[in-house]
């Protein structure tokens, strides 16, 4: 069972990467009977916390850990947290039971099979006499005092590496499910459950396996019943067995899956899985609703539970829904009960409506996640709130984006964010970067000045608008609004009405932003395809800045633009709007990132080069030859539509053979230039004559034929 | 008659001066790879190597891997479950992971930690002294220095204590000097890359061994030869390599739904193990996803062996199946197998 463990932690923590992620959202399974603990070693929360209790330190996990390393010739020097506190209080049978379970604990370090000491038959005897004695040891221990589960499950682990896994069963059996629940009983348990499996009495194993919530081990032993047939077979040996509790649950979380992964419906199609499939689902439907009316269950909230919420992967929410709204009222768990008041949210949440029944009843709802959320919180239990952050991210602010409640979806995701587990609360929600900050971001200047309005407006209207303001809180201060906005409005290039923003934005406050080495070093009035601008030294850390870059630029393009048109200025606004465009070196002017793989991320954003572009078009067609020469420069330097050069292997020998595209603008573009120096040669510029790229596009488009001289020879 | 006798002698010297090849594998007999991490025999392995009259078992014993504080460590060592069957010699058989040769990471004693292990593993679990080890690792030029130093000295230590040493030969190392072993065992599989859904067959492919094979007329190292019995349910979401999806049951018309011979279209979502073991890295079985099943038919193996045989004509008197599994020796009839082994 180890093996599992390591596996459910590394799962966990891996799921817990993905978590409140801006990019790799994750979808949680909504369908859950089982506590989902089940990633973790069963019982070890429980041991950590008891050993945190009995010390007084928080960060005891190291010592129970490195256990193993105590020196039992020097026991009463040692370092370790446990063994200290044990010899300060004095407490003679915690100091036992500690030397008892060490020696224990080097014995399985000896016992490591992937050590390069290679145990002999000799030592093989030794440490299995060592095992026996220390099992002797354990059953004396267990007949009472406060460590009586602890010994209990020491015999049982001796017993496992002594390969005498079938005395477990005795082991429990005579005496240790008699004992207090506490989590050393439960890791006895889930010996117990594996002497069974070695048995082969799988089907009580998988009980006990799914009262410990060990879904990882239950999967396991189950693999070869995942679909309907398997599940139908497991009914008629046994309406109740446990085994049905998790193939039910992976049905429908498998279904859930694949309905999740079907955004490609032609592909869906075309695989037949919106047949086949679907007719797997509607197989199963019947057969719960069967298994409902028969009576035999004594889960049938679990059972209708699973018919209404695949009925709702079918596209019928409104039987699903009154079909789950009899789940909750059905014999069954309390947890199985729960499961089906999560799914009807599930399908409920995809209204998104603006009423007040509705507001009200998605209030209730998140009010009773919340509870459900902290009463799980010290089993490590996250399924509550990671069905806030699904209905929230899948189906609420999605639909009130939707239906024209920005503001609403906004604070719905500040909600998810907050409750995640790995949101920092010493921060803001800005801060955190998280959903809410990509969803601020994402705003449009309109959106943002209306949800600004929205949080500042005395009236809320429903209860669940109130309690998400009230989430959001002082989250966001003045001078976000202000950059925010400032920001959006020159993005959407409205430069004019982000001055007043902008000149509300103290310096102090860009200083401590993450874009301040980019506006310290760089320049907005630099032509971009005359010279990049790298950044010397740490670009991570902010710097002070002497101006709000912002704000000049909006001046500078106001300015220009209350200037009589002409050619010169015409491209020296061009040259203005594309270093802020997501292209340019000064995009920090209109976002607060930006990435290699960035292409248009906001509304109206790509704007900024379409405008540079039209801007150039005169001054490239000017009479002056060095405004000329400069404007077809630069129109040839932005990339436009697809990429000017592809290329492939070809022949035998994979000859990586480079072409041009001729289907993209860059390429007349590149013509225009192209003729342009061809023209003049002589007084064309150096920066044109020595450009890579047009003598690429020269060579590609323009081979060289043979001379005349050489044709004569032939 | 002098002169004739004379030039007919100088023409054999000059042929024997001129053919370089190396001699014959020691001991030749039917042998097969055993190489999962529990030795357990189920009655049809037992019968499939009574039946075939297999004497050899390359035993994988552990894996060695990069430890911490710059040394090696075992790891995925064997667990003895289950004896070995009566009258099968034993060759432990050690698979080391190339980046232990990588700079800075120490292997100056590990010779002595390998043969030490292996043989007090042989004796904890009643197993009769070796006559042989081999060890297997895909070395190339980087590694080579580091790998043909450890093979020296294990070498040194097995036959001093009357033991050979063997290593396994890659196809691509055909190119390389070979190593400072009593002999090699080719390994004809694994010749493209499973990962790339375009290879028609990464298992083996005569395509991929026929560049190879003109080095083997002079290699100058006694060969046997391994030939591939297993094969790969390899999955796919695109062109992209997801998993192997070991537990995958093909015959799921839920899961999975046949398009061709030797492809499958999932048709819905599931997790899936991706390694044999309850503890296996699980990845995700997506509608549009594909299963492509890749075999060696044995058609092919027939024609290599031909093909192997006309470069080295004694590498089949010993040949080693890769690997005995219950769902391997399933694969082909009792009589494709007998020509497998027939040198």
């Amino acid at each position: 069972m180890k093996r599992f463990i390591i596996l459910s932690i590394f799962i966990a923590s891996m799921m817990a990467a993905l978590a409140c992620g801006p990019s790799a959202r994750p979808r949680y399974y909504v369908f859950s009977v089982f506590p989902t603990t089940q990633w973790q070693q069963v019982g070890y929360t429980e041991m950590v916390k008891y050993w945190t209790d009995y010390t007084g330190k928080a960060d005891v996990e190291m010592d129970v850990e490195y256990l193993s390393l105590v020196d039992l010739d020097k026991f009463e020097a040692s370092d370790n947290a446990l063994v200290k506190a044990a010899l300060k209080k004095g407490d003679n049978e915690t100091v036992k039971y500690l030397k008892r379970l060490i020696a224990y604990l080097k014995i399985s370090d000896r016992m490591n099979p992937n050590a390069w000491q290679y145990p002999s038959k000799e030592d093989m005897e030794e440490m299995k006499k060592e095992l026996r004695n220390i099992r002797n040891s354990a059953r004396v221990g267990k007949i009472k005092g406060k460590y009586q589960a602890q010994y209990a499950l020491l015999e049982m682990r001796c017993n496992m590496a002594l390969d005498q896994t079938e005395l477990n069963k005795k082991v429990w059996t005579s005496s240790t499910y008699k004992l207090p629940e506490s989590p050393y009983r439960n890791m006895a348990k889930g010996l117990y459950a594996h002497a069974l499996v070695k048995e082969g009495k799988i089907h009580d194993a998988i009980k006990i396996y799914s009262s410990l919530g060990d879904i990882a081990s239950i999967k396991w032993l189950v693999r070869k019943k995942r679909n309907l047939k398997g599940i139908e077979e497991e009914y008629a040996a046994d309406p109740n067995s446990a085994t049905l509790h998790f193939l039910v649950q992976d049905f429908v979380n498998n279904a859930q899956e694949t309905k999740d992964n079907a955004h490609n419906l032609e592909m869906m199609q075309y695989v037949e899985a919106t047949t086949l499939y679907d007719d797997e689902i509607r197989r199963f439907i019947a057969f719960a609703k069967q298994v409902v009316a028969e009576g035999k269950t004594q889960s049938p909230a679990m059972w209708q539970a699973a018919a209404g919420y695949l009925t709702s992967m079918l596209g019928n929410d409104a039987e699903a829904s009154s079909m789950l709204l009899e789940a909750m009222n059905m014999a069954g768990t309390g947890r199985m009960k729960d499961n089906a008041r999560v799914c009807r949210m599930a399908v409920e949440s995809k209204k998104a409506e603006n009423n007040s029944d509705y507001h009200n009843y998605i209030y209730t709802e998140l009010k009773w996640l919340a509870n459900k959320s902290m009463a799980a919180k010290a089993s490590g239990d996250m399924h509550y709130n990671q069905m806030v952050e699904r209905f929230v991210y899948e189906n609420l602010a999605p639909g009130y984006m939707k239906n024209g409640n920005a503001s609403l979806a906004t604070n719905l995701i500040a909600l998810a964010d907050k409750q995640c587990a790995y949101f920092d609360h010493t921060r803001s929600l800005i801060d955190n970067r998280g959903e809410f900050w990509t969803q601020i971001d994402e705003l449009t200047a309109a959106e943002m000045q209306e949800y600004k309005r929205y949080m500042q407006a005395g009236n809320h209207g429903s209860t669940l608008e109130q309690m998400l303001v009230e989430v959001v809180g002082k989250s966001i201060s003045e001078s976000d609004y202000n950059d925010l906005i400032g920001t959006k409005l020159m993005r959407e290039g409205k430069f004019e009405p982000a001055i007043p923003y902008l000149k509300q934005v103290p310096l102090s406050y860009i200083s401590k932003q993450a874009i301040s080495p980019y506006m310290a070093q760089r320049s907005f009035r630099k032509e971009y395809w005359m010279g990049r601008q790298p950044l010397k030294g740490d670009a991570y850390t902010p710097v002070q800045v002497r101006s709000n870059q912002k704000l000049e630029f909006c001046e500078a393009v106001v300015a220009l633009e209350n200037s009589p048109r002409s050619e010169a200025n015409d491209y020296r606004l061009a040259t203005l709007l594309y270093q802020a465009s997501y292209k340019g070196d000064c995009w920090y002017l209109t976002r607060y990132g930006v990435s290699v793989y960035d292409s248009v991320r906001y509304r109206d954003e790509a704007l900024l080069i379409s405008q540079t572009i039209d801007l150039l078009k005169a001054p490239a067609a000017s009479k002056d030859f060095r405004t000329k020469e400069k404007a077809l420069y630069a129109l040839a330097s932005i990339p436009q539509g697809e990429e000017l050069f592809t290329g492939e292997y070809v022949g035998k020998d994979y000859t990586y053979v480079k072409r041009v595209n001729k289907n993209t603008p860059q390429y007349t573009a590149f013509e225009n230039l192209l003729a342009f120096y061809q023209a003049n040669p002589a007084k064309t510029s150096a920066f044109v004559k020595k450009c890579d790229v047009l003598k690429q596009f020269r060579t590609l488009t323009q081979p060289k034929k043979k001379t005349a001289a050489k044709r004569r020879k032939r | 008659m002098l002169k004739r006798y004379l030039i007919i002698l100088i023409g054999l010297l000059a042929m024997a001066g001129c053919n370089r090849k190396a001699g014959k594998v020691p001991e030749p007999e039917r042998s097969v790879y055993y190489w999962r991490t529990t030795l357990h025999f189920s009655d049809a392995e037992r019968q499939w190597l009574k039946e075939h009259q297999v004497k050899k078992l390359f035993l994988r014993f552990f894996d060695v891997v990069p430890g911490s504080d710059e040394g090696t460590k075992p790891n995925a060592t064997l667990r003895f479950t289950d004896s070995i069957p009566s009258g099968m010699e034993v060759v432990p058989t050690v698979f080391i992971t190339e980046d232990c040769f990588s700079e800075g990471w120490r292997t100056d004693n590990l010779p002595s930690l390998l043969v030490d292990r292996i043989l007090q593993m042989c004796e904890t679990h009643d197993i009769a002294q070796p006559r042989e080890i081999q060890l297997d690792c895909d070395w190339t030029r980087s590694s080579e220095t580091g790998y043909f130093h450890l093979l020296q000295q294990v070498g040194s230590l097995l036959h001093a204590k009357g033991m050979r040493l063997s290593a396994t030969i890659r196809l691509h190392q055909l190119r390389m000097t070979p190593p400072p072993v009593d002999y090699g065992a080719l390994m004809l599989y694994n010749t493209g890359d499973a990962t790339d859904r375009r290879c028609p067959n990464p298992i083996l492919s005569m395509e991929a061994v026929e560049p190879y094979l003109k080095h083997l007329a002079d290699y100058e190292l006694p060969l046997c030869a391994a030939y591939p019995v297993f094969g790969w349910k390899l999955l796919f979401g695109g062109d992209k390599f997801k998993a192997i999806a070991y537990d995958v049951d093909l015959n799921d018309t839920t899961l999975l739904r046949r398009r061709s011979a030797d492809t499958y279209v999932a048709i819905s979502s599931r997790e899936i193990a991706s390694g044999p073991a309850a503890d296996a890295v699980e990845a995700h079985i997506n509608p549009g996803d594909e299963i492509l099943v890749r075999e060696v038919p044995f058609s092919l193996l027939q024609a290599l062996k031909k093909r192997v045989e006309e470069y080295a004509p004694h590498i089949h008197e010993q040949v080693i199946i890769y690997d005995l599994k219950t769902e391997n020796i399933k694969r082909y009839n009792p009589d494709e197998y007998e020509t497998i082994y027939h040198p």
